[in-house]
């Protein structure tokens, strides 16, 4: 694990469903609303303040950018280099922790 | 359910409560993105899944914006104190706050309930009255807008303005750009056919009067300019309610023909949605139209005696008030003084919604009044369930405080709570509000003017945030008190001991008597208007109505261009519904009782004994109504002397019968005699046949104009309200259809209205009175609720504390008896001094009711005495409870858990 992106872990759900959302395409807040909503079902949508503050964060960290797309009031976000180590990482993190579960006949 | 209205409303509790909630720099940044964000997010979820979409999303986003995070981890998770050590941090003190709430879940969930009811029926109040009284009217620059109503010397409000002053207005003053005179009728709207005929209002206005309103289409043209092209089709405006109505909401309706009174129109438009234009008739109540149409009168013919339209004026740009006041008066000198001999006719100009509301302001004004008054109940109420609170926790704060959080953070502590259960009470005020403002406007529909362009409105939200802030701070006051006054020192002894201080119980016992006292005013209140009502109710509309019905007729258009026609076939249908079996008479009428509409006539007696000399005195103005034979008998008019009047018949020279009433007869006939007496009217000639007792026709409440009954074939009516006498043990829906089938056996484009029993208009004459009744009584009630639940309070609080006293006092061998009475003296005196408190500021409202009332005075001693006596009861209700609780402390125990 690279030591930059140490700090930033673990990540908070939200900011995980993010970098998720923002791995294969840019995408919008809304968009990244209903793209969280698709691969978990309702249950864990953030709602818009949640987002945006995460937005914030995330972009002042360096984990997103904005894109250059624009459309009317909507801003597009894309994953940066940095976003995308921290986001596996955190991914082989929570991976580890699984199979320590399953060893332990937790799950 | 109404998607688009879903979303305003989330959109609104979205922009005014939630999204202010985000830290500014967020704001700044983000918000027009999370704007955007969060509308998709509603309306998605409003369109996929309805309210429950709507619930999840609002919570969500509230739950967002107040700062609970994605879920639980965040908590727990790494980085440094968020607090600067043990200071004021309001992060961590709003959680705290939050949680401490949480675990209360029973005081909570009522505080918040409670509060939400309380805040949602202000608002709705508030946004209902406000809405009527002070929004503007839906015109172009209403302000410039004035009614103009032209009095007699007599006792005459709101007379009709002659064609002649409209034109004399426009000619002979520059200040105002324009003036129009209006009317409002009755017409028969049918398919192009002749089929589905429908009895529609209408609005009559000279040539451009829909420019001088400022009024605009929703959708068509609107009329053509006056007279091009010359032989073009009269043109209607249609109004949007009777477009959804009559035509489907049909898009193409615009530009076809419709048949009113049997003669086409072409449709040039359809009226903007809740544009409910009102035109008061000179007596009666406003009424508006659903089809607007350009008066077909040359106005500079008009009789100047005759009085015929509302006249509107739109005050010219740069003319203040009173130089429009000043020129109208000089135009209605010149009427006067040319015309009238100078007796005082008067052309006045009255703001067109001060003119609308006139009625509407004192109910709408106590009904504010009345809410305001529950909400400062609901107020001290919190106030006292937060002060025991701060009571409880004084352990824990009197520690802070020892520890130096000073006493900045006991006052944080004190009002975070009330402030968070208030936001929460108002976000639940706005959906009561919501519910209850839409159901409030269909209350007041037909009581109220303006009803139509009531909704959930940002009035209702800044009502809401009124009520909530007001609630909050009362809240606040409480445990603020108790924060600022508590010694830091001593705080830890004395929460050592079980119960409270001696300044909080004081504080505690100010406040319940406070809340006792408003409840006792809103109780006086409620009382009077039932007492009125009562009064109301048994007073004597002037005839006995029975089980009879009544439904109206129009006979319009090319068959009934003739007088003679229309007496034949209003006389056949009233035979024909005579022959109806189960139906024992029939007659019909131009006006009802308490139709608050008939024309008048100027009618003399010559040679009654009553007559003084002066002939402006012995003139006097009539309501007359012409009646069928069967007419009187039919509808329960009650006959003090002769018979009705016989029709006159169709080739009749020289006087037709009449009847008078017992005002007539009281003055002009004191000592009887009356029947054989002549009555004049202008030209005509009629001999008096009798004397009924007068129906009312304006209010169930008071004496009128004299009135006279004249034959129907004397000047006949084109519509007539039919009254028919059902057998005993028939019911109207067994009559409805036959009676219907009669009538369209005669004629079937004849339109028949809503078949109702005549006694129904007794019942809605006071519907005014019902509706204020009703929520005076509603918010009585739940202040009695609130003022016991706080008595009930004290008085448990005060048990408890007293446990180790009252067991000791058992101990010595005080019996149960002494220990109630010991616990009801302590409540007795708080019902006292709320009594006195309630009974003064009564005193104090009641004048403010006094136009409320009729027959009985805002200091009707009934009503105060068992008002008391309620207040009282439910005091002593709510305090027996608890006193009960106490005669069974066991001593040793009591003592033992010291």
């Amino acid at each position: 694990m690279s030591s930059d992106v140490e700090p930033f872990l673990p990540l908070r759900p939200v900011e995980f469903h993010v970098l998720l959302s923002l791995v294969n395409e840019e995408r919008h807040g809304y968009g990244i609303m209903q793209d969280a909503e698709a691969r978990t079902g309702s249950a864990v949508i953030p709602d818009v303040a949640t987002l945006y503050r995460a937005l914030h964060r995330m972009s002042e960290a360096g984990l997103i950018e904005p894109a250059d797309r624009k459309e009317g009031r909507r801003s597009y976000y894309r994953i940066t280099a940095l976003g995308r180590r921290v986001a596996r990482a955190e991914a082989s993190r929570l991976d580890a922790l699984l199979a320590a579960a399953r060893s332990g006949g937790l799950l | 359910m109404n998607d688009s209205r879903a979303v305003r409303w989330g959109w609104v509790v979205y922009r005014r409560l939630l999204a202010p909630l985000q830290p500014g720099a967020l704001r700044t940044r983000y918000g027009e993105a999370m704007d955007a964000a969060f509308r998709e997010h509603l309306v998605d979820a409003v369109a996929r899944r309805g309210w429950i979409g709507w619930t999840a999303v609002m919570i969500r986003t509230a739950r967002g914006a107040l700062g609970a995070r994605f879920d639980g981890t965040t908590a727990r998770r790494s980085g440094g104190p968020r607090t600067g050590g043990g200071g004021v941090d309001a992060t961590s003190e709003v959680r705290q706050a939050v949680r401490r709430l949480g675990r209360s879940p029973g005081f909570t969930v009522v505080a918040v309930a409670t509060l939400a009811l309380g805040v949602g029926a202000f608002a709705s109040v508030f946004g209902v009255a406000s809405g009527i009284l002070v929004a503007p009217l839906p015109y172009d620059e209403p302000h410039e807008l004035v009614w103009l109503w032209r009095d007699y010397w007599g006792d005459f409000p709101r007379g009709w303005l002659s064609g002649a002053d409209i034109v004399r207005l426009r000619n002979e003053t520059e200040a105002f750009d324009d003036v129009a005179a209006f009317r409002t009728a009755r017409v028969t709207l049918t398919d192009q056919d002749g089929s589905a005929p429908r009895e529609v209002g209408a609005v009559l206005g000279s040539p451009g009067f829909v420019e001088l309103l400022g009024v605009r289409p929703e959708r068509g043209p609107g009329f053509s300019p006056v007279d091009f092209p010359p032989d073009a089709p009269d043109e209607v405006l249609v109004s949007h309610a009777l477009w959804e109505a009559a035509f489907g909401a049909d898009p193409d309706l615009v530009g076809r023909d419709v048949q009113v009174n049997g003669t086409p129109y072409r449709v040039v438009g359809v009226l903007p949605d809740q544009m409910d234009f009102q035109v008061h008739s000179s007596l009666g109540s406003p009424r508006g139209g659903d089809l607007w149409f350009v008066l077909d009168v040359d106005l500079t013919t008009a009789n100047v005696y005759s009085g015929q339209y509302a006249g509107l004026a739109r005050i010219a740009d740069g003319v203040g008030r009173p130089e429009a006041d000043a020129a109208l008066a000089r135009v209605s000198d010149a009427v006067d003084g040319e015309h009238f001999q100078s007796r005082g006719l008067r052309i006045w100009p009255v703001d067109l919604k001060d003119d609308l509301v006139a009625e509407a302001r004192a109910p709408l004004g106590a009904l504010v009044g009345a809410a305001a008054l529950l909400l400062l109940i609901l107020g001290a109420n919190l106030a006292t369930l937060f002060l025991t609170r701060t009571e409880d926790r004084l352990r824990e704060t009197s520690l802070r405080s020892a520890l130096g959080a000073g006493r900045r953070a006991l006052v944080l502590t004190a009002l975070l709570e009330p402030a968070l259960v208030a936001l929460a009470g108002l976000a639940g005020g706005l959906l009561v509000a919501a519910w209850a403002t839409p159901v409030l406007a269909r209350m007041g529909r037909g009581v109220l003017p303006r009803t139509a362009e009531l909704g959930f409105d940002p009035r209702v939200v800044a009502g809401a945030g009124l009520a909530a802030l007001l609630v909050a701070a009362l809240a606040a006051t409480g445990p603020l008190f108790r924060g600022l006054t508590a010694d830091p020192g001593r705080g830890l002894g004395e929460g050592g001991r079980s119960g409270s201080s001696r300044g909080a119980v004081r504080t505690r016992s100010a406040l319940v008597a406070t809340q006792m006292a408003l409840a006792l005013a809103l109780v006086v209140g409620a009382g009077l208007l039932t007492r009125s009502l009562q009064e109301l109710l048994v007073q004597d509309p002037g005839f006995d109505p029975g089980s009879a019905l009544t439904f109206r007729v129009s006979f319009r258009g090319p068959g009934y261009a003739e007088d003679g026609t229309v007496v034949a076939a209003q006389e056949a249908v009233r035979q024909a519904l005579t022959g109806v079996p189960g139906v024992v008479s029939a007659g019909h009428v131009g006006s009802l009782p308490l139709s608050q509409e008939t024309d008048q006539w100027g009618v003399r007696f010559p040679g009654a004994p009553g007559n003084t000399g002066d002939p402006e005195v012995d003139g006097e103005l009539a309501d007359v109504f012409n009646v069928s034979p069967g007419y009187l008998e039919t509808a329960g008019f009650r006959f003090l002397e002769g018979r009705a009047p016989r029709p006159s018949g169709p080739d009749a020279v020289g006087p037709y019968e009449v009847v008078i009433d017992d005002v007539f007869a009281r003055r002009f006939f004191p000592d009887g005699g009356a029947l054989g007496a002549l009555m004049t009217a202008d030209t005509d000639t009629a001999t008096i046949v009798g004397v009924v007792d007068q129906a009312r026709l304006y209010a169930v409440e008071h004496d009128d104009r004299g009135q006279a009954y004249i034959p129907s074939d004397v000047d006949p009516r084109s519509s007539v309200s039919f009254v028919v006498l059902p057998n005993r043990g028939v019911t109207p829906d067994d009559l409805a259809g036959s009676l219907r089938a009669a009538v369209h056996a005669f004629d079937a484009s004849l339109p028949v209205d809503d078949i109702r029993p005549l006694g129904a208009d007794v019942g809605s004459a006071l519907a005014p009175d019902r509706l204020n009744l009703g929520l005076a009584a509603t918010f009585a009630l739940a202040a009695l609720i609130l003022a016991g639940l706080g008595i009930y309070g004290v008085v448990a609080g005060a048990v408890t504390r007293r446990r180790r006293e009252i067991g000791v006092r058992m101990a010595m061998g005080a019996d149960a008896r002494q220990v109630v009475a010991m616990i009801l003296g302590r409540s007795a005196r708080l019902t006292l001094a709320g009594t006195l408190g309630g009974l003064l500021l009564a005193a104090a409202l009641g004048r403010w009711l006094s136009s409320l009332l009729f027959g009985v005075t805002p200091f009707d001693p009934v009503t105060w005495g068992l008002a008391t006596l309620t207040l009282g009861l439910f005091a002593l209700a709510a305090s027996w409870l608890p006193a009960h609780r106490a005669t069974r402390i066991a001593p040793r125990e009591a003592l033992q858990r010291e």
